[in-house]
């Protein structure tokens, strides 16, 4: 296996070098054998047995790792915690870009919704996002929304039990009594009940008394302080908001902080994760959105440390949808045929959806083209060689010849130049182009995207035929509405008008 | 909170639904209004994804690369794709796949309601599979409703129709039309349809099948789809013309992976199409018509245009999506808690035996009872039924309107029960859904029973009728046979040193004075328990023609003796040639039982007549009459003499013995006698049985009895639960005791044991027949050879 720093490095890392935060956290095996349990296979070439795959690994959410060796990586701020230092704020914002990133690839869930219109749709949901300031959804903003109801009414009735304790009782108020309170009556001195019972006519027997430390209400405990550390997180990342998401997102937070103090005044324990739920967690409305919530948030945070790791996955995804919507957006481009989008109902390193190739077709009528985009298909050697995650496949209807176009979606904790990587993907693909081949194409444009960190910027190198068009933009605000606009522009003119 | 609606139009023609919540992408949250959902022309594929293997449907369906041919690698394959239409009717095989298709245009809602054609059809699979399908699609409630129930409640909602009363409804379909005719209902001011009968499928060139044939042809013939069937069958042109859409450029992948361009499908030539004449005849009624299409374009005018020309008023027009919206109207009605339709309910008959009488067909349902859809219909009151005591399980048949073969299902009951135990039914049934439910509820059983329809066993295949008919046989008492006593060839060529009388015959009827006695003995006597006659008055069949001639002959003479004594020419006053005459039974001459009926009073002394020259001759007029008699006025006269007379007047060997041959010997005697008369002679024969001494010789008499008793449980004939212990009837109580009690005394004799053995079996297959079984129908065959 070869350590890559980028898709289209000319050379792996060294065997003592570390991946640093400047570096995508790519590697090379040349067979199935090779292909550490850790990494997740982006690009796939050859048969079962000379199978050459590219590969990516997670990044360290500790900042530092020794598989894969990388060291001086941001880390993966804790729930709830607050910016102490220079460190610190870069953590945040690494996590803020990551939360954009999924938020874009997210809507894509709402805009399935009505298929007919899914791109327009999603498009309209990036415009929104590119001059809205509206913070992002989140599952605690959803509950922020749903659960308010909920937790009014179990405050109102929180279920008790009547617990069996002994105690002194008057005489005429013994309702019941058990072997240790008639134990206790047989040895006090006198001959009736009266005599027995004393000065002040009280015997032991058992009392009921009411407790609120049920199982159920456990739970509850433990859902409102998560929910109130998550929020609060939310929030942090929002602070300069003044939506009437941030309103409710931290209303609910105080709600959630004052039944908090509620319940431990009430002498209510806190649930661990992972009690099997009783009936009432099961069968009681409330309850079971509360136990429900609970769950979500549970796994939300537990999700945090896979989002981290594979955020670069996460990024690879948003810049397919980017170059889908971008193609979609041309005046006389119509879909064709699109692979049906699977939503997955659990994130998988970083994946959200799976999808078969072609991930959409459409055909531009007026250049006669229809244009493929491929996202880590199985490819030709010349492909592998250029190591691009995501494709165009452009067809000529009238004269039938095809071309290609490779699209490299290299992520890294700090921000790139898009000029040097412009360069180094075009010198990559300049080489390539010698590269022997079976199948009758030609690659002469590539494009790059990258991570902007809020300073979207372009550049583009060129070399005799070849060229390679770098895009910083981000996934969100001005970032995004210059990088859609610079795909667009890269793909209406460089590729459709380009020579053939 | 906002419930989520759902109204679906899924027919595999062009899918849409309507509902009232849409995902807003980046807001997170769902807006709510009216939204329409489209599902494309209809088809699912199956994706072979990296978890699992699953269905999916709608427009994602319809854009995928799946099952559209080779060019598109693996994926392309034809088996990958599936259309929807061909799904459609029948939901209960595909409900994962129908299910995709639900899903692709909205899941997890809170009503959901899906259009279904109103078509003769396996109801109960079909409501079956639609409630898995849409349980598939995650929806919390789901209903079915009828398409022409769904257009008119968006007619209703839309403002095209603001009156109550009737209204006809025809959908355009795949196949053809629909029809139906619904009546809009008002109450409350609110407007609903009702659902008065099955609706009715005309197949026929309207609909859009043809259509798509047309451009399937035209599209085969262009040389792309030479080797790519399946990319032309899920080409949109195809699903475009069928319901005429415009043509829009369309481009399909080809085999080699290659590009083709599909050029545009030319119009349908113009076809004169005759609607059928119920089409016709509902459109003639002044009443609105309501007309229902998903197409656009030239196939729907060219379905409006075939109707408007025959319609009496300007009919009203459903738009495109009329049903899908219909079913979203229902949907919210559904939540408002509006009543959303008025169905019918298809009846539910049982089988069940009133006491005393054939099992018989009894409809549960009342008739003309309406239900609000989606509600459950229960018994207003239970009916009330017996159970008969010592059974085990109960047998219960279903048989369901609109469904071809009955049902039936068992219910073990506890057998102790002495007294018949009542048993309540009470049904449950919901219309549209078609499921059934009856309920049971008895001190017999140990808790309800319920008895399902759809789990009830189908594998019966008689029909309601047959069934009928068996039960009715199986359950009816038994009967003994008529008798009937054969005419014996002995007693004419005679047997061993026995000569037979037909030397006899020949050597009398040439003479001029014939002994009449000894005529009379011959033909009395038995050979080999024959006469020569047999009682039905037939000869033997083998009987030669001369024999028969001198019998004609003798006959004669015998007749022209006995009206010469009539007639006062002979002052004779043996009855020998009567004798002879009675001996022919039913071919005694009428004229002759016309004068045996009139000197009955006679007989028993209260009048005079010729044949009555002595007490004694009595014996001859009742046993004559009961040989001869059977004609229905005649055993009535004997009857209605009999009622005149007193207990004590009544006679073993006279009346007794008479009564017993009408009954046993005659069609008509059981189809004659009066239960009354019954009660009374089965009293009088219990008591002479009673008298009787198993001990005397001789049979003089003693089976007179029982032979009447066993031919008065030929009643059965006119009363089939005449006469049977366990129906609680006192006779047969009388009967039944009597003979118990009497069988011993029969056994215990050890003299004269065969003549007792015949009779004690004669009153034990009594005792059977009062029991409703008996195992020896013949019974009487045996009696009557005794003697």
């Amino acid at each position: 296996m070869i350590r890559l720093a980028r898709p289209y490095a000319w050379q792996g890392l060294a065997d003592d070098d570390a991946f640093g935060p400047k570096d995508s956290f790519l590697a090379r095996s040349q067979h199935t054998g090779d292909i550490p349990r850790n990494a997740s296979r982006l690009l796939m070439s050859g048969t079962d047995r000379t199978q050459r795959s590219l590969l990516l690994l997670p990044y360290p959410t500790t900042g530092t790792s020794t598989d894969p060796a990388a060291e001086g990586l941001p880390a993966k701020p804790k729930p709830g915690s607050e910016i102490r230092s220079k460190a610190d704020e870069v953590a945040h914002a690494t996590l803020a870009r990551m939360y954009q990133t999924l938020a874009r690839v997210q809507e894509l869930e709402e805009a399935l919704d009505d298929p007919e219109h899914l791109w327009p749709r999603l498009r309209n949901a990036w415009n929104n996002a590119t001059e809205d300031a509206n913070p992002r959804m989140a599952e605690i903003v959803r509950q922020a929304r749903d659960m308010g109801n909920t937790l009014e009414d179990l405050e109102r009735r929180l279920r008790k039990v009547l617990r069996r304790d002994h105690a002194r009782v008057a005489l005429d108020r013994v309702n019941e009594m058990d072997r240790r309170s008639m134990q206790w009556l047989a040895r006090q001195p006198g001959r009736t009940v009266a005599e027995r019972a004393g000065g002040d006519q009280r015997i032991l027997a058992i009392v009921r008394n009411e407790n609120f430390d049920t199982l159920e209400n456990r739970v509850l405990h433990a859902y409102v302080r998560l929910a109130e550390a998550v929020a609060r997180e939310w929030l942090e990342e929002h602070r300069n908001h003044a939506s009437d998401r941030y309103i409710r997102v931290n209303s609910f937070r105080r709600k959630c902080r004052n039944l908090a103090d509620e319940l431990s005044a009430l002498g209510i324990g806190v649930a661990a994760p992972g009690v099997v739920p009783n009936y009432v967690l099961q069968d009681d409305r409330s309850y079971r959105g509360v136990y429900n919530a609970w769950l979500r948030l549970l796994r939300e945070t537990a999700r945090e440390d896979e989002l981290w790791a594979w955020q670069a996955e996460t990024w690879t995804d948003f810049c397919i949808l980017a170059v889908t919507l971008a193609i979609e957006d041309l005046s006389d481009a119509e879909l064709v045929a699109q692979s049906p989008v699977r939503w997955l109902s659990e994130m998988h390193a970083g994946r959200w959806f799976g999808q078969d190739n072609p991930l959409a077709v459409f055909w531009l009528h007026d250049p006669g083209l229809v244009v493929e985009v491929q996202a880590r298909p199985r490819v030709s050697t010349r492909q592998f060689e250029t190591r691009a995650v995501v494709w165009l496949r452009l067809t000529d209807l009238n004269s039938g010849d095809q071309r290609r176009v490779p699209i490299w979606t290299p992520h890294m904790m700090a921000r790139p130049d898009p000029a040097t990587e412009a360069k180094a993907a075009c010198l990559l693909l300049d080489q390539v182009r010698r590269v022997p081949e079976q199948d009758l194409y030609q690659m002469y444009d590539g494009l790059v995207l990258l991570p902007a960190h809020g300073d979207p910027e372009t550049a583009s190198y060129h070399l005799g035929e070849r060229s390679v068009l770098g895009v910083a933009l981000d996934a969100a605000g001005q970032g995004l509405a210059l990088g859609m606009e610079a795909i667009g522009t890269f793909i209406g003119q460089t590729v459709l008008t380009g020579s053939w | 909170m906002t419930r989520r609606l759902i109204g679906y139009d899924i027919n595999g023609w062009r899918d849409t639904a309507v509902r009232n919540w849409l995902a807003q992408p980046g807001d997170g949250e769902d807006a709510f209004g009216e939204f329409p959902i489209s599902g494309g022309f209809g088809s699912v594929i199956r994706s072979d994804g990296e978890h699992r293997d699953h269905w999916i449907g709608g427009i994602t369906a319809q854009l995928a690369p799946h099952g559209r041919g080779g060019g598109w690698g693996e994926v392309g394959r034809p088996e990958t794709r599936q259309s929807v239409r061909n799904l459609v009717n029948a939901p209960h095989e595909h409900a994962e796949a129908l299910g995709a298709s639900l899903r692709a245009l909205g899941d997890k809602a809170d009503i959901a309601v899906v259009a279904i054609d109103d078509a003769p059809m396996d109801h109960d699979a079909v409501s079956d599979g639609w409630i898995a399908t849409m349980r598939k699609a995650g929806h919390r409630r789901g209903l079915h409703i009828w398409r022409p129930v769904l257009a008119t409640l968006s007619a209703l909602g839309r403002g095209l129709l603001q009156n109550a009363g009737p209204v006809t409804v025809i959908c355009q379909g795949g196949n053809g039309l629909f029809l139906q005719t619904l009546r809009i209902r008002s109450e409350d001011d609110v407007l609903t349809p009702e659902r008065r009968m099955p609706g009715e499928l005309f197949p026929g060139p309207t609909g859009f099948q043809r259509r798509r044939e047309h451009a399937e042809k035209h599209l085969q013939q262009t040389t792309l789809f030479e080797r790519d069937h399946a990319a032309l069958c899920h080409t949109l042109s195809a699903g475009r013309f069928a319901l005429g859409l415009p043509h829009a450029p369309e481009l399909v992948r080809t085999a080699n992976g290659g590009w083709h361009a599909i050029p545009e499908v030319p119009p349908l030539p113009q076809t004169e199409s005759d609607l059928p004449p119920e089409l016709l005849l509902a459109l003639a009624r002044d009443r609105p018509v309501l007309l229902e299409t998903i197409a656009k374009g030239p196939a729907r005018a060219a379905f409006l245009d075939s109707i408007r020309t025959h319609c009496t008023v300007q009919p009203i027009i459903g738009a495109p999506d009329a049903v899908a919206h219909g079913a979203f109207v229902a949907a919210r009605r559904v939540a408002a808690s509006i009543p959303v339709y008025y169905d019918f309910l298809p009846q539910i008959s049982t089988i069940v035996q009133p006491r005393n009488r054939d099992p018989e067909s009894v409809d549960l349902i009342p008739q003309g009872e309406l239900l609000p859809a989606g509600q459950i219909y229960r018994s207003a009151r239970p009916a009330r039924f017996g159970l008969q005591a010592g059974k085990r399980e109960l047998n219960i048949y279903l048989r369901k309107e609109g469904e071809q073969d009955p049902r039936r299902a068992l219910v073990p009951v506890t057998p102790s029960t002495s007294a018949n135990e009542p048993i309540e039914l009470v049904v449950e049934q919901a219309p549209a859904e078609g499921r059934a439910r009856l309920v049971l509820s008895s001190k017999a059983l140990a808790a309800p029973a319920s008895v399902d329809w759809s789990r009830a066993d189908p594998s019966t295949d008689e029909t309601w009728e047959a069934i009928l008919q068996r039960l009715a046989d199986e359950s009816r008492p038994t009967i003994p046979k008529r008798l009937v006593l054969p005419a014996g060839r002995a007693s004419w060529y005679g047997t061993g040193s026995f000569q037979g009388i037909a030397g006899q015959l020949a050597q009398q009827s040439s003479s001029t004075k014939v002994d009449w006695k000894r005529i009379a003995d011959r033909f009395s006597n038995k050979i080999e328990g024959a006469h020569p006659v047999s009682s039905d008055g037939e000869l033997p069949d083998d009987a030669r023609a001369i024999d028969a001639a001198n019998f004609e002959m003798l006959f004669n003479d015998a007749l022209n003796d006995v009206i010469s004594r009539l007639n006062g020419k002979s002052a004779r006053q043996a009855n020998d040639s009567l004798r002879f005459l009675t001996w022919t039974f039913k071919r005694c001459p009428p004229l002759i039982i016309a004068e045996l009926l009139v000197a009955l009073p006679a007989a028993d002394g209260l009048d005079r007549h010729v044949f009555v020259p002595k007490l004694t001759s009595a014996r001859l007029i009742y046993q004559g009459i009961g040989r001869t008699v059977d004609r229905k006025e005649d055993i009535r006269s004997v009857l209605d003499h009999l009622a005149k007379l007193t207990d004590e007047q009544i006679k073993v060997m006279n009346h007794i013995a008479c009564v017993a041959f009408l009954m046993s010997r005659s069609e008509h005697g059981p189809q004659v006698i009066e239960r009354s008369e019954v009660e009374r002679l089965a009293r009088l024969g219990i008591e002479a049985l009673k008298r009787m001494d198993p001990e005397k010789p001789g049979t003089t008499g003693i089976h007179y009895p029982p032979f009447l008793l066993l031919g008065l449980v030929r009643f059965r004939e006119k009363e089939p639960y005449a006469l049977v212990t366990n129906l609680s009837d006192p006779v047969a109580e009388a009967m039944l005791a009597a003979a118990e009690q009497e069988i011993p005394r029969y056994f215990r004799v050890r003299r004269l044991a065969k003549r007792n053995r015949v009779l004690a079996r004669a009153l034990l297959e009594l005792r059977a027949q009062i029991k409703g079984r008996g195992h020896n129908p013949d019974i009487l065959v045996e009696l009557a050879s005794m003697g």
